[in-house]
């Protein structure tokens, strides 16, 4: 059972490492270069704590536990945009939630998407990203934006699902 | 060796949901996402406990005996790698779904020369995110409209969102992306 806990050690770890370096840097577009680095501890963890707590097969162990929090790390990464950038509909929820004794009224709805332009949000971030880009004042779609949405697309076709709502 | 049975049975496993979800999702469930996605994750729940002990049987002597802690240890193993891995596929379809960058790119593609800023707030404003949100919730009853003012009738969607931001004041260390604008 030892590797399992030095696989959720690791995984904290890295993952407080990471939102150390965040925190450091500051912007968005920052936050996006260290987003590998927690791969790379991993191993360094998960190889301490073998030395450390001796399992009876240290290299089975250790690849056990490196899989485990490279797995736990793929996952947070792939949900780590709905953490950095707030989920419309999660803040919707929240903002409402937050008025459950009285309601929420319709003016404090409109109120709350004028304080939050999450469209131009998105077009910024996916400037940053090289997704698209700005060409005569024009908003163009590049080849890196086309392959992600041809990979999400893929996946929606195995499915069967037709019309996406936005 | 136990490294090799998690992958093995993780991959069988991961297989088997999106197949069921596939099924599902276009000949029994028709079109309800939601659920078919809950019985891709159940379906392969069998396959990812049942692989490793095939795995097992068939290598016979040659398998190094693991023991009642490599077993329990494996075993919980393979609940967390196949938990991150149906979580991973959930979020590729939601992003397909419902993600607004995802939108702007679908916009985007769909007009080989592109949209000017004042076309792409005429197909999608930050005004209409909101508004095809709250459709969206009051639809499926997870908001309801009473005496003109809005309830939240989810408690599930509650936990969920105060899980985000939990994440989000823990590693961020803020509540909103719009804090330090």
């Amino acid at each position: 059972m030892a590797e399992l806990g030095i696989a959720l050690l690791s995984f904290v770890v890295s993952l407080a490492l990471y939102g150390l370096m965040v925190r450091r840097r500051g912007s968005l577009r920052a936050a996006l270069l260290p987003l590998l680095l927690p791969f790379a501890v991993v191993p360094v963890i998960v190889v301490l704590g073998t030395a450390l707590l001796r399992p009876s097969d240290p290299i089975d162990a250790a690849l056990l536990a490196c899989s485990i929090a490279w797995s736990l790390l793929i996952a947070f990464i792939v949900a780590n945009t709905a953490i950095e950038t707030e989920s419309p509909t999660q803040s919707l929820v929240l903002f409402i939630w937050s008025k459950r004794t009285t309601g929420a009224p319709a003016e404090l709805i409109t109120e709350f998407d004028r304080s939050r332009p999450y469209r131009d949000s998105r077009l910024h971030g996916l400037l940053n990203d090289g997704l698209v880009r700005l060409s005569n004042g024009r908003y163009v779609c590049t080849g890196s934006g086309t392959k992600m949405i041809a990979v999400l697309d893929a996946y929606r076709r195995l499915i069967g699902r037709r019309t996406p709502t936005g | 060796m136990r490294t090799l049975l998690l992958f093995l049975a993780v991959a069988a496993a991961l297989g088997v949901n999106l197949a069921v979800q596939g099924v599902a999702h276009r000949l029994v469930l028709r079109g309800r996402l939601v659920p078919s996605i809950g019985l891709g994750f159940i379906a392969g729940l069998p396959v990812l406990l049942g692989a490793p002990l095939v795995v097992s049987a068939a290598m016979g002597s040659d398998n190094p005996a693991l023991g009642f802690a490599g077993w329990t240890a494996l075993i919980i193993a393979l609940m967390l790698v196949y938990v991150a891995g149906s979580f991973v596929l959930v979020c590729l379809i939601a992003a397909g779904e419902t993600s607004v960058r995802v939108q702007i790119l679908r916009l985007l593609l769909a007009s080989p020369q592109g949209l000017s800023e004042p076309e792409l707030d005429a197909n999608y404003s930050n005004r209409a995110i909101v508004g095809i949100r709250m459709e969206r919730l009051l639809a499926s009853g997870s908001v309801i409209l009473r005496d003109g003012r809005y309830f939240v009738r989810s408690p599930a969607l509650v936990v969920i969102a105060h899980l985000f931001l939990a994440c989000r004041l823990v590693i961020y260390g803020r509540r909103s992306e719009f804090d330090s604008a």
